[in-house]
């Protein structure tokens, strides 16, 4: 995501028009799907292009993990990670309401908002935010999470940078499940490693064993068989103990009775 | 590249991973395809559409050489549309054994799952020269297919356990690994170094490792002591 960084020339109360700086991002948010990419890179440039492209002061990101908690990914500052971590700690905010409901929550002036929430509301007015903007990150009836604006006026935002800020939200939200998608597919693969080498690890055993004590190959699988039942521990821990010489091939004979 | 893969699911009757070398071959217009699951330095073969493709899979394996590992290690298809050609040889000692086995284009496409990978598709010509733009474009499209159909043959199997399909297709080579342990008892050297010593011997005897592993496992043949690199002179029977 560097890269992408330094592919973007200067750009805030720079010459390069608003429209083209818009364009570019979505080029580079699209191009970055293509190829191997960091998630928590990729929201970071989310929350920054919102600083930079509407009328926001500081952004952020918030992702469910697999159990459903929120979890703080991404954040333009310092103090809007603050404001994310201190909604999920007291359990109350903008960006929560926006995560449950699923809906875009709008909050022009958090004076009136103190009923809502007591602890966010006074806590984002002393460090100096007086609006909040958050909106869900969606797909159909899935909320991933929600990106979330905060300003430091009370201004209502424009028509144009709503629209906008959806469209970067969903841009992230695409991101978020292809990388989902990507880690899915890498566990399945792991898994079937490990199984191919779980296999692999036995029949070696059972090929130590069978030399050892000169028994065919199904003699020695039933022999490994009977000490991972008597010991209660798994056949390919006690294989890999073999191989590994932890575990005495002699420690497998049958005891006569 | 949709296309491709629908024409190539119906192609196949069964989602089956094992049978699909035939389709593959048959699909593609090439003289044989063998698809193989890795996992490391192992190998094995999930399925090959004849003989000798299956030989070519074998020999890679024995070797530990060839675009099979190649295309593994890369990631990337690996290509030589002539094996006699007259150029710098990438694979010493695979290429004129394969020629032997009646190989002259090998063409290998990783089977790859996000950026992990879990084996390879190789393909032989018994012909020089290269594919086609279309061949190639659908043997990408191919081997995502068979990586998928691989992963989805193995999520309905319990956690830690090859699936049926691909443990009956001997994937795991249970003799090699089975003669591996053997050799490692016989000589007092570990397993790891008994699998060394299982290939060096099948290298110099000019044997698959296969079939040497056959032999130690039925115990028509052991390795001894100083049967490291001097073929049969190590070898009681």
């Amino acid at each position: 995501m560097t890269e992408m960084s330094e592919r973007l020339p200067q750009m805030k109360g720079q010459t390069m028009a608003r429209e083209e700086l818009l364009a570019e991002t979505f080029v580079q948010l699209a191009d970055s799907l293509v190829d191997e990419f960091d998630i928590i890179d990729l929201l970071t440039v989310v929350a920054d292009r919102c600083v930079e492209l509407l009328d926001t002061d500081a952004a952020g990101i918030l992702l469910a993990d697999s159990d459903g908690n929120l979890r703080v990914m991404a954040a333009s500052n310092e103090q809007a990670r603050m404001l994310e971590l201190f909604q999920l700690q007291n359990d109350e905010g903008p960006c929560l309401d926006a995560y449950s409901t699923g809906q875009p929550v709008v909050c022009t002036d958090l004076r009136l908002f103190s009923d809502a929430w007591p602890v966010f509301a006074s806590e984002a007015l002393d460090s100096g935010f007086l609006s909040v903007y958050a909106f869900p990150l969606r797909l159909r009836n899935n909320t991933l999470g929600a990106l979330n604006l905060f300003r430091t006026n009370s201004r209502q935002m424009p028509e144009t940078d709503i629209r906008l800020a959806q469209a970067l939200g969903d841009s992230a939200t695409i991101a978020i499940l292809q990388d989902q998608a990507i880690r899915d597919v890498s566990l399945e693969a792991g898994r079937l490693q490990h199984a191919l080498d779980s296999r692999i690890t036995i029949e070696q055993a059972k090929g130590m064993l069978a030399e050892r004590s000169n028994i065919d190959m199904s003699d020695a699988f039933e022999r490994m068989r009977t000490y991972s039942r008597a010991n209660n521990r798994q056949l390919t821990a006690v294989a890999a103990d073999i191989i590994a010489g932890t575990l005495p091939l002699d420690a497998l004979i049958p005891q006569p009775a | 590249m949709l296309q491709v893969a629908v024409a190539f699911a119906r192609h196949i009757s069964q989602p089956s991973p094992v049978g699909l070398c035939g389709v593959c071959a048959d699909f593609l217009d090439v003289s044989g395809a063998g698809i193989t699951l890795m996992s490391g330095l192992n190998s094995g073969p999930v399925c090959s559409s004849n003989d000798r493709s299956g030989a070519i899979e074998d020999l890679q394996f024995t070797l530990g050489q060839g675009p099979c590992q190649d295309a593994f290690a890369t990631g990337e298809p690996v290509t030589e549309t002539d094996l006699a050609g007259n150029r710098v040889n990438r694979w010493p000692q695979f290429t004129p054994q394969a020629l032997e086995i009646g190989a002259r284009g090998v063409f290998a496409y990783p089977l790859s799952a996000g950026p992990a990978r879990i084996g390879v598709l190789t393909l032989y010509q018994d012909l020089a020269g290269a594919l086609t733009e279309d061949q190639e474009a659908d043997c990408r499209a191919v081997a995502e297919v068979i990586a998928q159909t691989i992963l989805t043959s193995q999520a309905a199997s319990r956690p830690g356990v090859l699936a049926d399909e691909l443990d009956n297709a001997g994937a795991h080579r249970a003799e090699v690994h089975q003669a591996s342990g053997m050799v490692a008892v016989q000589l007092g050297v570990d397993v790891a170094e008994g699998a060394l010593r299982l290939r060096a011997h099948s290298y110099v005897a000019g044997r698959s490792i296969a079939d040497v592993a056959a032999d130690i496992v039925a115990r028509r043949l052991r390795l001894s002591g100083d049967d490291q690199d001097d073929g049969d002179g190590g070898v009681s029977r």
